[in-house]
């Protein structure tokens, strides 16, 4: 089964933030109630993350909802880059800057 | 034909070949111009961006609201200078240049959007960074050298 997740559409079109107690639509909430539960049900076997519409992004905030994710050794990394797929159309920049985050996260825990 | 129709059928070809040879001028100075319109916009983003970043990173102290203000500036400026990135994608530069303009996209400008909204931006614990400032001003710097030797 797959699970789509577009952020703009599902979360928030301007998510800002690292942390819970900084708003709504921050990178932990992002990544404690929409990445998480569907990377870890064993009933999904693909997450596809569309990151169209999205304005004026921060690098915190992906750190906090990808980076955060290897960090913590929540999921395992291979789990990770099997399931996770990502797509972006409209921004050439977004999935780069992502995945220098989680090639910098897995770094951090080595 | 009589020599007058001659000669008049080949002033209009003259005229049409001008005309062409005008258009296509006319076009490459304006695709040029574009093109350097674009890059000095591009610099004086930059420029911006590495102010407001200083200020935001060199601080010791500032209200809620002034640091709200410039996450959101800066945020701003990134999405213009993407955008900017993104409209030097067109067939007024040559090949090299595109590979350039693709490698300074998703290289230097992902390195500088995770270098000054990375770390503790947007959150209630920022703490002052001068060291982040002088990586910051180094990075623009270099980055400014090579949207130049684009020009």
């Amino acid at each position: 089964m797959n699970k789509i997740i577009n952020i703009a559409k599902d979360f928030s079109s301007a998510p800002a933030g690292r942390y819970r107690i900084h708003g709504n639509y921050t990178g932990e909430v992002f990544r404690e109630d929409f990445l998480l539960p569907a990377l870890l049900n064993d009933q999904i076997d693909t997450v596809e993350i569309i990151l169209d519409g999205l304005d004026g992004i921060g690098a915190s905030f992906w750190d906090e909802a990808f980076g955060e994710m290897v960090r913590s050794k929540k999921i395992s990394l291979s789990t990770l880059m099997q399931k996770l797929k990502l797509i972006c159309h409209d921004d050439p920049t977004l999935i780069p800057t992502i995945n220098s985050i989680l090639e910098e996260a897995k770094g951090e825990t080595k | 034909m009589t020599t007058d129709n001659w000669i008049s059928l080949a002033g209009i070809i003259i005229q049409i070949v001008i005309a062409v040879i005008t258009f296509f001028i006319t076009r490459h100075q304006l695709s040029t111009n574009d093109k350097r319109i674009k890059l000095d916009t591009l610099l004086s983003k930059l420029d911006g961006i590495r102010g407001k970043s200083c200020e935001y990173w060199g601080k010791q102290s500032m209200t809620p609201g002034y640091q709200k203000m410039l996450e959101i500036n800066i945020k701003s400026d990134f999405e213009d200078i993407k955008f900017l990135l993104k409209g030097l994608h067109d067939n007024t530069f040559k090949s090299i240049k595109q590979q350039e303009i693709h490698k300074i996209q998703t290289n230097d400008y992902v390195d500088l959007n995770k270098l000054i909204t990375g770390g503790s931006f947007e959150t209630k614990t920022r703490v002052c960074d001068i060291n982040k400032c002088d990586t910051i001003i180094k990075n623009i710097s270099a980055l400014k050298e090579k949207i130049e030797s684009l020009k």
